[in-house]
């Protein structure tokens, strides 16, 4: 599968399927601090992800865009 | 995982409330909180004109939507921070928003209130830009308000902005700014304001 990590944006393959927690923990992210996306579809921690799919991990912000001056 | 009040297919996981929840489910659930946290702290009542600030972000947005939602009368506020493409972005964002609603939204331009926009401010002050624009942020809502006749300012925030206000307090040791991370205000009457 693959997943798009933002800020800085990057994109990465990732093979077999896993729950979208155990995802999270192996690209050291921290569950809580993002939404993944799938399509137009929030998951939740035990969805099972892999095979064809294109996750979007997206940082959960307040109070302006990253690099704002 | 499932809806705790559907059992279907859950989209977003609350742990704070140990729940998950549908996107229907979840709007009514925080729709719901608002609501309650309103009334729970007497912040405002539905004959009362609410001048809500709003960023053209989610959070400033989302409020806005659950107050109209609700009945209650509203109009924007957006403070043109003069940010470059950011504040272009934001202030079409803001004018999408109430035109999709039928709603005012008042625009004060921060370069025309101070003299300056945010990035010149921060430049003559040497203060963080997070500082300097919430200096003035601040004051200009509150004399929006009174110009227009809007007695009451609403700001959406979220556990974030209070975790992170929390943690400033504590890392510069002002013990008085930890007490009380509640609403407060004097108390009100029935023909009081709380701009």
């Amino acid at each position: 599968m693959k997943v798009i990590l933002r800020n800085p944006r990057k994109e990465i393959e990732v093979d077999g399927k896993r729950r979208v927690k155990d995802l999270l923990v192996e690209l050291d992210i921290l569950p809580s601090t993002v939404l993944v996306i799938r399509g137009n579809e929030l998951l939740t921690g035990d969805t099972v992800v892999g095979g064809d799919d294109v996750l979007e991990v997206r940082p959960v912000m307040s109070g302006g865009r990253a690099g704002t001056p | 995982m499932k809806c705790r009040k559907c059992g279907g297919a859950a989209a977003l996981e609350l742990r704070r409330h140990n729940a998950a929840f549908c996107p229907p489910h979840f709007l009514e659930f925080f729709r719901k909180q608002v609501a309650e946290a309103v009334h729970r702290h007497q912040m405002f009542t539905r004959e009362e004109k609410i001048m809500v600030a709003v960023s053209g972000g989610k959070d400033s947005l989302a409020l806005w939507d659950v107050l109209i939602e609700d009945g209650y009368q509203t109009a924007g506020l957006y403070l043109d921070l003069g940010i470059f493409d950011y504040s272009k972005e934001s202030k079409a964002k803001c004018q999408a928003f109430a035109a999709s609603r039928g709603q005012t939204l008042h625009i004060e331009r921060v370069a025309e209130a101070v003299g300056a926009p945010i990035p010149v401010v921060q430049q003559a002050t040497r203060r963080p830009t997070c500082s300097a624009c919430g200096l003035s942020k601040r004051y200009l809502m509150n004399r929006a308000a009174l110009q227009h006749g809007y007695p009451v300012v609403a700001t959406g925030h979220n556990l974030d902005d209070e975790a992170a206000t929390l943690f400033g307090s504590v890392m510069h040791w002002r013990p008085t700014r930890c007490r009380g991370n509640r609403p407060r205000w004097p108390p009100r009457t029935r023909s009081s304001s709380a701009a």
